[in-house]
């Protein structure tokens, strides 16, 4: 097991958090004491744990709270990907509408009469 | 009154009742024949489903008056009538109007006639109408327009052979208007009697019936043939006892596509309540008509089973030749009459 140097770029210390606590080398959100004893069994001393363990703590908590940003920001992107959608669906149908108003009109309906011409003469 | 006291004193001499229709008595074509057309229409069977082929512009009877004589006024009707837009259906009656639609029949309106009955017709003749008789008609040959009061009606005629409209088709339908015989003088009509103007004298008075209408839509130009019908109830009927007319319409192709009847009038006639020469009723148009396989013509007159003349074989003859046979109405207990019919 080892302690890394986590980095400040947040993707970056996300992603190295997220791959640490997956394999269970380093248990940031673990007491202190526990974060030491780690650390102490890897070399490092308890100062530098005691320094990472803060760093990577003030690191998560900001990557969280980018999570919830980055959360939001997606949940608007998708708003505005679903208003274009509806936007676009209803042109279509304004579109389809007023094309069904405007065409020329066809008669289909068959007539139901004749002409008659009435005549008269006289029998001779 | 005359005849009336003959007949009386016949039935108390015990002397059997002979009833003629008088010397005074003639039918004649008349060469003007006012009629109030208000409207032509036709109908399904039924009486359903009425189309509209004429209407009259005027509001009144009086104001719809057409000289049926005058082919340039029947030309006039057609004219008007052009291109009727008719309901696809098929079509058995013909209705003339001769008043607004809902006027009760006990409203009278009026034709008007105009014509000359010749010397040869009636004792002391020639008579002819005149607008200020009494009684509608004056001796001499100088005729003019004579008022008859009707009562306003519809006339109807049966096609016998329906009329069918298709969708998106045009025809023609052509009424024919006869006049022949459509007029009678008499000097015994009474004012009470439909169809006549009467004065209180001896003087010449005169009659009417409506013209034999007949409707036509087959090919060719039509032809008649006229036949005065006699009848006795056994043995052979004479010809001068004649007291009915049989008017035949032929098409192009020479098939009878119309039998119309009539009463007919001469100094012989007989009446037609006489028991022993009278005949059946020929006042009503024809219902049904079929061409036998040997060309004798079957037809039957009147609206349902009642009183009017039907034949069963009437036989088409050369012009002054004669042809018997039988006759009689739809009454189950009516006699069977023999007829003699020559051909005018």
């Amino acid at each position: 097991m080892s302690v890394f140097a986590l980095p400040y770029h947040k993707t970056e210390a996300m992603m190295a958090m997220r791959e640490t606590l997956s394999q269970g080398k380093l248990l940031v959100s673990a007491s202190l004491p526990s974060a030491i004893k780690a650390s102490n069994q890897s070399g490092f001393t308890t100062l530098d744990a005691q320094s990472l363990y803060h760093r990577a703590n003030a690191l998560l908590t900001k990557s969280n709270l980018w999570g919830i940003h980055q959360s939001m920001k997606n949940l608007k992107e998708n708003t505005m990907k679903l208003k274009k959608i509806i936007t676009v669906t209803i042109i279509a149908f304004a579109a389809f509408g007023i094309w069904q108003c405007t065409k020329p009109v066809t008669t289909t309906a068959t007539t139901t009469k004749g002409t008659v011409n009435l005549i008269l003469q006289k029998a001779i | 009154m005359k005849k009336i006291s003959f007949l009386i004193l016949c039935g108390f001499l015990g002397i059997p009742s002979l009833s003629f229709a008088g010397a005074s008595q003639a039918s004649f074509t008349p060469t003007g024949y006012k009629y109030p057309i208000m409207k032509i229409s036709i109908t399904q069977a039924g009486g359903v489903g009425e189309q509209v082929l004429y209407q009259c512009a005027g509001t009144t009877s009086a104001s719809c008056m057409v000289d049926v004589a005058n082919p340039t006024a029947l030309s006039a009707i057609g004219t008007a009538a052009a291109n009727a837009s008719i309901e696809a259906a098929t079509y058995t009656t013909i209705n003339l109007y001769t008043c607004p639609d809902g006027t009760p029949g006990t409203t009278n309106t009026s034709i008007s006639v105009m014509g000359t009955v010749p010397a040869t017709a009636v004792a002391g003749g020639p008579f002819s109408t005149d607008t200020n008789a009494a009684g509608g008609m004056i001796a001499g040959t100088t005729a003019t327009f004579t008022d008859i009061t009707w009562a306003c009606s519809t006339k109807s005629i049966t096609m016998t052979t329906p009329f069918v409209v298709t969708a998106g088709s045009t025809q023609n339908l052509t009424l024919l208007v006869d006049l022949t015989n459509s007029v009678w003088t008499d000097a015994n009509a009474s004012a009470g009697m439909g169809g006549c103007k009467a004065d209180a004298t001896a003087a010449q008075d005169i009659c009417s019936v409506m013209p034999l209408v007949i409707p036509y839509f087959g090919s060719g130009t039509p032809t008649y043939e006229r036949y005065l019908v006699a009848h006795i109830n056994a043995g052979t009927a004479l010809a001068v006892d004649a007291n009915a007319g049989v008017n035949l319409a032929i098409d192009g192709n020479g098939s009878v596509f119309y039998a119309g009847t009539q009463p007919y009038f001469s100094a012989s006639s007989i009446a037609s309540t006489d028991a022993l020469k009278g005949g059946p009723d020929y006042n009503a148009s024809t219902r049904t008509l079929s061409t036998n396989a040997d060309g004798t013509i079957a037809f039957q007159t009147g609206g349902s089973a009642d009183n009017r003349v039907g034949f069963t074989a009437f036989q088409r003859t050369a012009v002054g030749a004669t042809h018997t046979g039988t006759c009689k109405n739809e009454l189950g207990t009516s006699p069977t009459w023999n007829y003699l019919a020559t051909r005018q």
